[in-house]
């Protein structure tokens, strides 16, 4: 039965580093940019919850309503300022540019709320420890079932707007074609703009949720990058709904790992991707990569 | 008839090879002029800087008497140019529909919407919801022109149409280009078969070496001159110009 229920945690963990991955996910598909700022921006996001609910005193979800339009805005003036123009010097570029971002920002973090390790947890009361008991050994927690709703939910509205919108059309056919996307009358700088601008804040989103699940401080953007990238790997590039499947997989991965020994937890989900990156897929990935 | 299109002294570059020199050409509105001349002559090269998708390195490009030269392409688009781009270059992953609602979403008010380019090419009616990539050469040089149609152009260029296409589907896209032309669309048409561009056009202007070295009505010339022209013959100037029998037709390339 431990064994059942270390399945269900990880279904719900899953959901969260969905939610991490999706972002990264398409900014990728869009732009080719893998943003390695990605995880630290969603701790800016968590921090910004938790100041908003600190200095306001409200609850964490009305200052995620806050946070969230000036997440929007960030991801369009980074795209405007910052990275539209490291795409004009070439693929490696960006990636260069993203980890000096990553680096600014961490830095800028520990100087402006010290290296505390915070959470959000306390401020949602029974939200974030309560859970349906099914049986002695099988317990679903209320905040993993609204953590894995939430993904589920960002998901299907992102999968909406890219496959039946006129603005997804575009972002799709910019991803796949720029250049003529421009000769039909698509402004890329304009469609890259909202892409990064939904990925900044999908990750500020992801980034409140995992300071409501556990802690957050300072350095925690680079792990949580890392899951990301793995679940984005792992359930197939360019696929939202595989981006979901990835996050499950490796969230399961890693419960798993954990009933057979603590310390093996991280581990199993990083043999799970290695073992995807060295089958058939990874071999996908790889010619994808080669085209773009 | 008013001159829409009016290129001035035009240079466009690849890196340091110059493909389009000093090049002059006025496009009046309902005109169709065919581009001919030999590969390399930097006809896609002159069609793709109008089109904004490749920068002019000096003189300018006037369209509707406004200066467009430095304009981003997706404006000279609902200003009233489109490029039908040679390889047709349609969205693989969209479905045919997709790639047309794609085009039409900025578009200029005018006669065209997703219903009417499906009439205009009746063959892509029943695969609207195919995925672009799977379709046959002839169908997708359809979509392409169907694409840049959705746009209400105002001047339709139209890069190697026939291109790697079957013969019989040439025939069918010629078909739909003639309908359009005779509707009152300004075209200008790249074209490596001769004989089909002088069919269509009113108008036949041949480059060589990215110079105009042939401007005339269709009416007022013979194959055998603009073939002349096409290889450079009979111009003591030019000396680099290709050494072949003048008697054989330029046979279009198909890569």
């Amino acid at each position: 039965m431990s064994w059942i229920n270390a399945l269900v945690q990880g279904l719900f963990l899953g959901g969260l580093y969905a939610l991490f991955a999706c972002g990264l996910s398409l900014l990728f598909g869009v732009m080719r940019i893998i943003n390695l700022a990605h995880g630290d921006l969603a701790v800016l996001g968590a921090f910004g919850v938790w100041w908003v609910s600190d200095r306001a005193d409200v609850s964490p979800f009305l200052a995620l309503l806050a946070v969230l339009p000036v997440m929007l805005a960030l991801g369009y003036a980074l795209q405007r300022t910052v990275l539209a123009r490291s795409l004009r010097g070439g693929e490696l570029t960006p990636l260069l540019t993203t980890f000096g971002l990553a680096i600014v920002l961490q830095n800028a973090l520990l100087q402006i709320f010290s290296p505390d390790v915070r959470s959000l947890g306390p401020s949602v009361g029974s939200l974030s420890t309560g859970s349906w008991k099914i049986t002695d050994q099988l317990s679903v927690p209320y905040l993993g079932v609204l953590i894995l709703a939430v993904a589920v939910g960002v998901l299907g509205a992102l999968q909406f707007l890219l496959q039946r919108t006129g603005f997804g059309r575009e972002m799709r056919a910019t991803a796949q074609d720029p250049d003529t996307a421009a000769l039909v009358g698509v402004p890329a700088a304009s469609v890259y703009a909202r892409a990064a601008a939904i990925a900044v804040a999908v990750a500020a989103l992801a980034g409140t949720f995992l300071a409501l699940h556990s802690t957050f401080d300072a350095s925690s953007g680079p792990t949580q990058l890392v899951f990301a990238f793995e679940a984005v790997v792992i359930g197939g590039l360019g696929s939202l709904w595989g981006t979901l499947t990835g996050g499950v997989v490796l969230g399961i991965a890693q419960t798993l790992g954990a009933q057979i020994d603590p310390q093996y937890s991280i581990l199993a989900g990083h043999l799970v991707f290695l073992v995807i990156l060295a089958g058939p897929r990874g071999r996908f990935i790889a010619t994808r990569r080669a085209h773009a | 008839m008013a001159d829409l299109l009016h290129i001035s002294h035009l240079d466009a570059r690849h890196g340091l090879l110059p493909a389009v020199r000093d090049l002059s050409l006025t496009v009046s509105d309902g005109e169709a002029v065919a581009l001919v001349g030999a590969n390399g002559a930097g006809k896609s090269t002159l069609l793709r800087t109008v089109a904004g998708a490749h920068p002019a390195a000096g003189g300018t490009v006037t369209f509707d008497g406004d200066d467009i030269t430095g304009l981003a392409a997706h404006r000279r688009v609902t200003r009233g140019l489109a490029l039908v781009p040679e390889g047709r270059k349609l969205f693989p992953d969209l479905t045919v529909e997709e790639n047309l609602l794609v085009a039409g979403r900025r578009a200029r008010p005018g006669p065209w919407s997703v219903d009417t380019v499906l009439d205009a090419f009746p063959l892509l009616r029943p695969i609207r919801h195919k995925r672009a990539g799977s379709l046959s050469g002839g169908q997708q040089q359809a979509t392409s022109i169907g694409r840049a149609l959705m746009t209400n152009p105002r001047l339709l260029l139209v890069d190697e149409v026939s291109l790697g296409l079957a013969p019989v589907a040439v025939d069918s896209v010629y078909e739909s280009l003639t309908a359009l032309i005779a509707d009152g669309a300004t075209v200008v048409l790249v074209e490596q078969d001769l004989s089909r561009a002088m069919s269509v056009a009113d108008r036949v202007v041949c480059m060589l070496e990215g110079r105009v070295v042939l401007d005339t009505p269709v009416g007022e010339v013979t194959r055998d001159q603009v073939t002349d022209a096409y290889f450079g013959l009979g111009r003591a100037g030019t000396t680099s110009a290709p050494v072949e029998t003048p008697a054989a037709h330029p046979t279009p390339e198909r890569t």
